[in-house]
């Protein structure tokens, strides 16, 4: 980030190590991973921010039974934006950022495999999310079908599905051609002596997720151009009328939804599991344990998608697989979150801001995953589905699991990006600040669910008032809590107190043999790599 | 911790509450909520309890655990134990749940953007259609076909049972067994456009006796 290059105007040798463009081009042309990694993680940001603005004109309708503030039509837009900017803007493009970032450091590598291909995977983002975005100033509206995007209700939109095709197309091919590159650099330039398992966890979780990104991203986009052709060609594949089935839609889109929701998770337990024995001062407890547990679940969540789909009058043996299938997943979830206790177990710990994060997402995403169990019931799940505990789930998954996860990242290795270290007790105050609202803000909204409040909803029955409140005022407090994360990290960014190259006391592994910030170059030469390198030791053998 | 207990109780309380059951399904699902939400605190307290063990007991006589006693017995026995008694569970309740037996009444579910329609109809060719208004008899066995005009809606009455989608080209059955008298909410489950929200409907719960009388009154003013 603060390069002490010296521009040389009308050079042809940009590649050179010493010469590097500034200003825009700098960063339009830029094939360096530490810089694309950048460029992801500050779109990302943005998005949040953006997201997280539709969410309180959600949260603000929500605060009192009726209508005031906005119609439903606008509404629905934003129940529908904001699940796919966040989904799509702000949590993909932050993993794939960090992944950027710290995948060729932590295997040895001078750079992605796939360095322009790398540009163009970002640079496509800013037009997808154009796209999207302008939806919301066209005379139709943006789409406001729920960002699942269910036939026919999304068909009698205006024009506006169009441009959502086409920007999820384009993040299809940002998220694809990502994949491939973190495929083909983590299979073809590790380091001499780092064997696949010396890598480290985040290095294995993200390798899962790219085969799991390469398999489901086209099935997404084949429904969506199956949509575009329903309603612009005069298809039939969902109508029904002309012998389609509208079901079928739903199939197709959980088989990409359901892997899609650990492309979510998986890199956040590859993280978490990097910091925790990191602040522990202990090598994580079970390694190998833990990469089968996520090949695992990378498996499973493939065979479970119709548990998204139980109330369409499905046989009750479909459902009972579904059903099973999906509880199997507690297994090896149930591994990951015993192996994290055993890191810590006996261990001389430090609670760092990273460490909080990481803490806060074990403990909170075990809620999510608990809540995940009991909707996976059939009977309880004719109650559940569509309500707002399954709202309260997911955001337990995705709020307090990706993001706590995303947010426990950047405070890990911000020294190492920006050579400072971060105000430590301003993101103390961020971590308590964010893991007190965000309960107020989702805790309550189990209650209503359970008591009968559907999602997706602008208005809602008197009798679920005061949960509502509660979970406005906590979502409020929350949302502008952010603001808070985005000053720590500019005030990280201008300066601060000097990041040494190890950063942290208990830190392992090859990130942290380069200097603070890291060079733009890094790796020129492999490191050689054996036991006394490598990160994890596993402590079952 | 007074104020929610209180807060719980009236979200649990009311017309349209899933945790305040009127019907047979509802009633076995909210027994099973209770069931897991014992569970799940049970499993968080044990979670919470293992990782303040960790953090606050450092040297001074630490309780001792193996590898294997950890790995295999919170990720692996625990689990399988829990899932293992669910599936059961849900065995057992899935079948109550089916349309087996003869049913007692059969009432045709139409769903229209943003109403139902609800068609009742006897063997003399007698035949009654409401709007957004259901009227149900005490203990006995009903059969909603659910059928829809336009998009995908959801069949949901919450105080007597699950719900069931309204897809366009099927018709979904769905049994439900009133087991206490009274008015109750019911409303559509699946998002279905603008208005959405409000997409709701009466439903009173008759005596038997009672519900006869108003049905054949119904028939009778039916034009």
């Amino acid at each position: 980030m603060s390069q002490d290059t010296t521009a040389h105007h009308d050079d042809h040798h940009d590649d050179h190590h010493s010469a590097h463009p500034t200003g825009l081009t700098r960063w339009l042309f830029s094939t360096n991973h530490k810089e694309i990694g950048t460029l992801y993680l500050v779109f990302s940001l943005a998005m949040f921010l953006v997201g997280g603005a539709m969410a309180l004109v959600i949260r603000a309708e929500l605060f009192a039974p009726g209508l005031q503030l906005v119609n439903p039509e606008f509404f629905n837009q934003m129940t529908t934006m904001h699940a796919l900017v966040m989904i799509f803007g702000a949590v993909m493009p932050a993993f794939v950022g960090l992944a950027n970032w710290m995948v060729p450091l932590m295997i040895g590598a001078p750079d992605m495999a796939l360095p322009r291909m790398n540009n163009w995977s970002f640079w496509i983002l800013p037009f997808a999310f154009t796209l999207l975005l302008a939806t919301l100033f066209m005379p139709s509206g943006a789409p406001a079908s729920g960002w699942t995007l269910y036939p026919p209700l999304s068909l009698q939109g205006g024009n506006s599905l169009a441009f959502v095709i086409l920007a999820i197309h384009l993040m299809g091919i940002s998220s694809i051609m990502g994949a491939i590159n973190i495929i083909a650099t983590i299979l073809n330039m590790r380091a001499p002596g780092m064997t696949l398992l010396r890598m480290p966890l985040f290095v294995w979780t993200w390798l899962i997720t790219a085969f799991l990104l390469i398999a489901v991203m086209p099935v997404l986009a084949g429904a969506v151009t199956m949509l575009l052709t329903d309603r612009f060609f005069g298809t039939s594949f969902f109508n029904a009328a002309g012998g389609g089935d509208p079901v079928l839609y739903q199939h197709i889109f959980w088989f990409f939804g359901h892997p899609e929701v650990y492309i979510m998770i998986l890199p956040a337990f590859g993280i978490v599991s990097e910091i925790i024995p990191t602040f522990s001062r202990k090598p994580l407890f079970g390694y190998t344990s833990m990469v089968y547990a996520t090949a695992s679940i990378a498996f499973l969540s493939f065979i479970v998608w119709a548990h998204h789909m139980f109330t369409v009058g499905m046989p009750l043996g479909a459902m009972l697989f579904f059903m099973y299938a999906t509880m199997i997943i507690a297994v090896p979830t149930g591994i990951k979150i015993f192996n994290w206790i055993a890191t810590m177990w006996r261990s001389s710990m430090t609670f760092e801001t990273p460490m909080l994060f990481a803490l806060g997402f074990v403990v909170l995403f075990t809620i999510g995953g608990l809540s995940g169990v009991m909707l996976a019931i059939v009977p309880a799940n004719f109650q559940y589905h569509d309500t707002y505990f399954v709202v309260a789930h997911f955001h337990y998954v995705l709020v307090t699991g990706a993001i706590y996860s995303i947010m426990a990242a950047v405070y890990y290795w911000l020294p190492k990006w920006t050579g400072h270290m971060y105000n430590e007790k301003l993101g103390k105050i961020h971590f308590w600040w964010s893991t007190v609202w965000v309960n107020v803000l989702f805790f309550p909204q189990h209650y209503l669910g359970l008591a009968g409040m559907p999602r997706r909803i602008p208005d809602y029955a008197v009798q679920f008032t005061e949960f509502n409140v509660i979970s406005s005022i906590g979502g409020f407090m929350f949302g502008f809590g952010q603001l808070l994360f985005v000053y720590i990290i500019w005030q990280c960014v201008r300066g601060g107190e000097k990041a040494t190259a190890q950063v942290w006391e208990g830190a392992r592994g090859l990130e942290w043999t380069v200097p603070s910030p890291a060079p733009l170059h890094t790796f020129d030469t492999p490191p050689v790599v054996d036991d006394s390198v490598a990160v994890h030791k596993d402590s079952l053998t | 911790m007074a104020l929610l207990v209180i807060l719980t109780a009236s979200a649990c309380q009311g017309p349209v509450s899933a945790l305040d059951p009127a019907g047979q399904g509802a009633a076995d699902i909210a027994w099973i909520t209770w069931v897991m939400i014992a569970g799940t605190l049970f499993f968080m307290a044990l979670m919470t309890g293992l990782w303040l063990h960790a953090v606050y007991r450092r040297s001074d006589r630490p309780l001792k655990l193996s590898n294997t006693t950890v790995l295999v017995g919170g990720g692996l026995v625990l689990p399988l134990v829990v899932i293992t008694l669910l599936l059961v569970y849900g065995i057992r309740s899935g079948h109550s749940m089916l349309p087996i037996g003869a049913p007692d009444l059969e009432i045709r579910v139409t769903a229209y953007q943003w109403f139902w329609e609800f068609e009742y109809s006897d063997d003399q060719g007698r035949s009654l259609t409401l709007v957004d208004e259901l009227h149900l008899p005490l203990g006995q066995r009903i059969d909603f076909h659910i059928d829809t005009a336009d998009v995908i809606h959801s069949f949901w009455i919450p105080a007597l049972g699950g719900k069931m989608d309204a897809i366009p080209g099927r018709t979904n059955t769905l049994r439900l067994v009133p087991t206490r008298a009274g008015q109750f909410g019911g409303q559509c489950a699946e998002f279905c456009g603008a208005r959405h929200a409000h997409m709701h409907f009466a439903v009173t719960v008759h005596e038997p006796e009672d519900f006869q009388r108003w049905l054949d009154t119904a028939f009778e003013d039916a034009p």
